[in-house]
């Protein structure tokens, strides 16, 4: 009854809302007395997910993922590093309340007298220490390296260096430090295991003086790996000639499988201009100075052999002379071009004796008539815009302004010309240093 | 792209040139170049020729630095080029050509007014 | 001989001192500083120039110089941050020839002798005074011709002062404008302050001799008085503590051996090419000394003749008698020994 009543009322106040519902008031108030009463009960649940399962499970279902789930992608972000354990530091019988219950965690007769059941004075460290030990936990941080002992990238292990390889009985590797070139998982398909995982890892080894190896080692860890590969690397050393103690001794090419790399000699003080593995191999051999470009497929292992192939291919001069039964002769721009012979053959050939179809450059030689890929350089996109050409124009009154500021540095000690005498205010605004802007602000 | 403000070289055979001033340097601080230009085209548009330049400001040493390619002044100038009245007052200066009058004018003037100066400074000075 | 040459070079350090401070501070009373040295200017009474530029003159000083080609050629940076990679080529022995020849033909421009000339007189030639123009401006005006073609020292620069008058510029203004107008490499349009005197005599100290004469030549030019004193003051510093091998092999040593033999300084390094038993060397320094000051040598013989020259004209008679008698000692015994050794291989 009171429920049709109410319903009536209610499809009233809508109709009546268009007319501003006068009526609406007291009809509502009426609602309010009445005090509803449900007429039919529904099916109230008390059963749901979280009190269906304990509470481990509901911990699993947050805190892992399932194999199958797993397979699919799923819970990328869920692994045990983001768990927080709230059970750690937590003691049964010890709370909030400080109460020493006797037989739990305290024991039940200390000397002669048995011990009764207290409440002591709250100890306000508790949940502090209790807050700091889980702030500790489920915050992941990378391990922290300093820019000297970071590889390529961050604290990735390749362009690592993992110091000199074990030594064998009593022979020591002094003056040796390796770093990892690659480190990646294989997989081995086993016939009763299936798929078999392993950590391979390929090292060079060296002392910066000429004497280098590389090897690859696996392992179920990467430690393992790493350790295997440093020691093999020590076993395969060989001897790579440096010419004048920081470059190689000739310009050279060298290929291994479709890696082809053109390396060229340099002058002291160029530096390493190359792919990021020759870098970490000339490092670790000793070469300082050196321009590399590597053709066709840059395959770590791949540029890495090709690389050693080359170095170890180097000829000396003595032998590129004898070789050619010519001199070979140094032009230095430093000397003035004075002629310096590096090296002599035994008896030099007459011009008669020289072919008109011999390669007589000496880099054409050494790269044996191959010829470096060089792509033409286009000028940027922007150039062609008129907003350049109006940057230019202002950057024409600009084109001394280092200079000139340099020389009045010389002259005056500071950016001032002889015009600031009667013109003081005419220098370069200086930000005044903080304590002073602070003391200024103060005062 | 940029036109060198030494000059493109290329102006129509008949047209009337003139010697003048461009003011190159920046706000307050004006540096001139002397150009042979034709007498129509505005200041900026690219010179036939720069023939000089001219720092109004004195340097350190007081003093006022001028410099003119005086064969190519010449030339122009033999080519029926007009110059500018600045320009011929410095010319005059430099002795190329006789002091303009402008030149003596600005003298007489500037020592008239200094004269004056000290005249009014000296009755003040007799008051007190 | 060890015995007469350390004997000699104790007398000459005995001497030296007070030989020098005679010939040199005739104007300073007291100089006890280590390296107060007076500027001397070659001050055109005679001009040394044409006594430079004769062309025996010239080959003497050339063989004074003992070029060493290592030296002439060793490592130089000019100028620049980054070395360059070398050029490598092969070579039949006569292009290997060629280059050499070809590399000796450098060594004169390398060795170029910087040129010894008098100093320059002033510069004050008034072309026009025009008092009716007093008043027209505060400051003076400094006319340049900036024609094409024209040489720094032959351009016009003139001067129009704030009282009408139009003179030619002086000589600091000219060089400032030159190299306002027409900067040379490298060249600074102030004096640098190496060769302020403190700065100056902190490099001598340090033996920077052919730094500071190397900038000395480009930052001035030879006729300048500022030069004459820097390179003046060097020299005189070289020769008092016999660093010659510093100089040799380089182009200043030409222009500091006609130093020395201008001013009768030559004691010095006569001896120290006896020691070393350059006795070519120490023959053509006594024929550029006759050279410059007129002396007629009696004998023609160089043995005689560098010994005619210690008797009549040297300041350090005992020291180099005694070095050359060493020297004449030494060559007396080793020709003896070579004829022995001739003899006892019966080749004689």
């Amino acid at each position: 009854m009171a429920s049709q009543l109410l319903n009536v009322t209610r499809t009233l106040s809508k109709l009546s809302l268009n007319t501003k519902c006068r009526l609406g008031n007291t009809l509502i108030k009426l609602e309010q007395e009445l005090a509803p009463q449900p007429l039919f009960s529904n099916p109230s649940r008390n059963t749901n997910f979280f009190n269906k399962l304990p509470a481990h499970d509901l911990w699993k279902g947050i805190t892992s993922v399932s194999n199958a789930g797993k397979k699919r992608g799923r819970g990328k972000t869920v692994s045990k590093k983001n768990i927080k354990d709230l059970n750690r530091g937590q003691i049964i019988g010890v709370g909030k309340a400080n109460i020493v219950w006797p037989g739990l965690t305290a024991p039940i007769i200390r000397g002669k007298e048995i011990v009764e059941q207290q409440q002591l004075p709250e100890d306000p460290e508790r949940q502090k220490k209790l807050d700091a030990l889980r702030d500790q936990m489920g915050t992941h941080r990378y391990a922290k390296l300093s820019p000297i002992e970071r590889g390529w990238s961050g604290a990735k292990m390749p362009g690592r260096s993992i110091g000199p390889p074990d030594p064998i009985g009593e022979e020591v590797f002094t003056g040796f430090d390796s770093k990892v070139i690659e480190l990646k998982t294989v997989f081995n398909m086993k016939g009763n295991f299936g798929r078999k995982r392993r950590v391979s890892a390929t090292v060079v080894t060296g002392n910066q003086n000429g004497v280098a190896g590389f090897a690859n080692g696996k392992g179920q860890e990467p430690k393992t790996a790493l350790r295997k590969a440093k020691n093999r690397s020590g076993q395969k050393l060989m001897h790579i000639k440096i010419f004048r103690n920081h470059t190689v001794y000739h310009d050279f090419f060298t290929q291994f499988g479709a890696t082809k790399i053109f390396v060229q000699q340099k002058p002291e003080g160029y530096g390493l201009v190359c792919h990021r593995a020759i870098k970490t191999i000339c490092e670790v051999v000793g070469i300082k100075d050196l321009h590399a470009k590597v053709e066709g497929s840059t395959s770590v292992t791949h540029v890495m052999k090709a690389f050693f192939l080359g170095l170890i291919r180097q000829k000396s001069h003595e032998e590129i002379a004898e070789s050619k039964g010519l001199h070979l002769v140094e032009f230095c721009k430093e000397n003035g071009y004075f002629p310096t012979v590096l090296a002599s053959p035994a008896k030099c050939r007459s011009p008669d004796e020289i072919k008109n179809d011999e390669i007589l450059d000496f880099t054409q030689y050494c790269y044996d008539g191959r010829v470096v890929l060089k792509k033409k350089k286009h000028p940027p996109f922007y150039t062609k815009h008129k907003s350049y050409e109006i940057y230019l124009k202002k950057q024409e009154k600009l084109r001394n302004k280092e200079e000139v500021k340099m020389n009045l540095i010389a002259q005056y000690g500071e950016i001032r010309s002889f015009l600031t005498e009667k013109y003081p205010e005419c220098r370069p605004y200086k930000e005044p240093k903080k304590e002073q802007a602070e003391e200024d602000s103060n005062t | 792209m940029l036109v060198p403000s030494s000059g493109t070289g290329q102006y129509a055979a008949l047209s009337a040139k003139i010697i003048r001033f461009v003011r190159h340097g920046c706000t307050n601080r004006p540096f001139f170049h002397i150009v042979v230009a034709e007498r129509r085209r505005e200041q900026f548009e690219p010179v036939i020729e720069q023939v000089g330049s001219y720092d109004p400001m004195p340097n350190e040493r007081n003093e006022k630095l001028v410099s003119l390619n005086l064969e190519r002044i010449a030339y122009w100038l033999g080519n029926g080029a007009d110059c500018t009245k600045p320009v011929q007052e410095l010319l005059g200066l430099s002795g190329f050509l006789p002091i303009h009058p402008l030149s003596y004018m600005a003298a007489w003037k500037n020592r008239q007014a200094a004269e004056a100066a000290v005249v009014e400074e000296k009755p003040e000075g007799d008051h007190k | 001989m060890s015995v007469f040459r350390h004997f000699s070079r104790k007398l000459v350090l005995n001497t030296f001192k007070s030989d020098i401070k005679l010939q040199i501070n005739t104007h300073c009373s007291v100089c006890l500083r280590f390296l107060s040295y007076q500027p001397i200017h070659y001050d055109g009474k005679p001009d040394p120039g044409p006594v430079f530029i004769k062309k025996e003159v010239q080959t003497l000083l050339r063989t004074l110089t003992r070029v060493d080609l290592a030296k002439v050629f060793k490592k130089r940076r000019f100028g620049e941050t980054q070395l360059q990679q070398p050029v490598y080529k092969f070579m039949t022995d006569e292009q290997l020839q060629e280059a050499y020849e070809e590399a000796k033909k450098k060594v004169d421009t390398f060795l170029q002798i910087p040129p010894v000339v008098a100093v320059r007189k002033p510069k004050d030639k008034v072309l026009s005074k025009d008092p009716a123009l007093q008043g027209l401006d505060t400051s003076a005006f400094v006319f340049t011709d900036i024609s094409y073609g024209v040489r720094d020292s032959e351009r016009m620069i003139l001067v129009r002062e704030t009282d009408g008058t139009l003179r030619e510029a002086d000589w600091e203004t000219r060089d400032r404008i030159n190299q306002l107008y027409f900067p040379v490499a490298q060249r600074q349009i102030q004096t640098p302050k190496m060769f302020q005197d403190s700065n100056l005599e902190d490099l001598l100290k340090r033996g920077e001799y052919n730094f500071i004469l190397d900038r000395a030549c480009l930052q001035f030019d030879p006729n300048d008085p500022l030069y004459q004193k820097i390179v003046s003051i060097t020299y005189q510093c070289v020769n008092d503590n016999n660093h010659f091998n510093e100089l040799r092999s380089t182009r200043h040593f030409g222009s500091f051996v006609f130093f020395l033999a201008w001013n009768k300084l030559i004691d010095n390094l006569l001896l120290d090419i006896i020691e070393s038993e350059h006795i070519e060397e120490a023959k053509a320094l006594v024929e550029l000394y006759s050279h410059i000051h007129q002396v007629k040598y009696e004998s023609k013989e160089n043995l005689q003749q560098i010994d005619e020259y210690i008797k009549n004209h040297a300041s350090k008679k005992a020291a180099l008698e005694l070095a050359f008698q060493a020297y004449k000692n030494a060559a007396k015994r080793k020709g003896e020994v070579e004829e022995g050794i001739k003899r006892a291989h019966g080749l004689s």
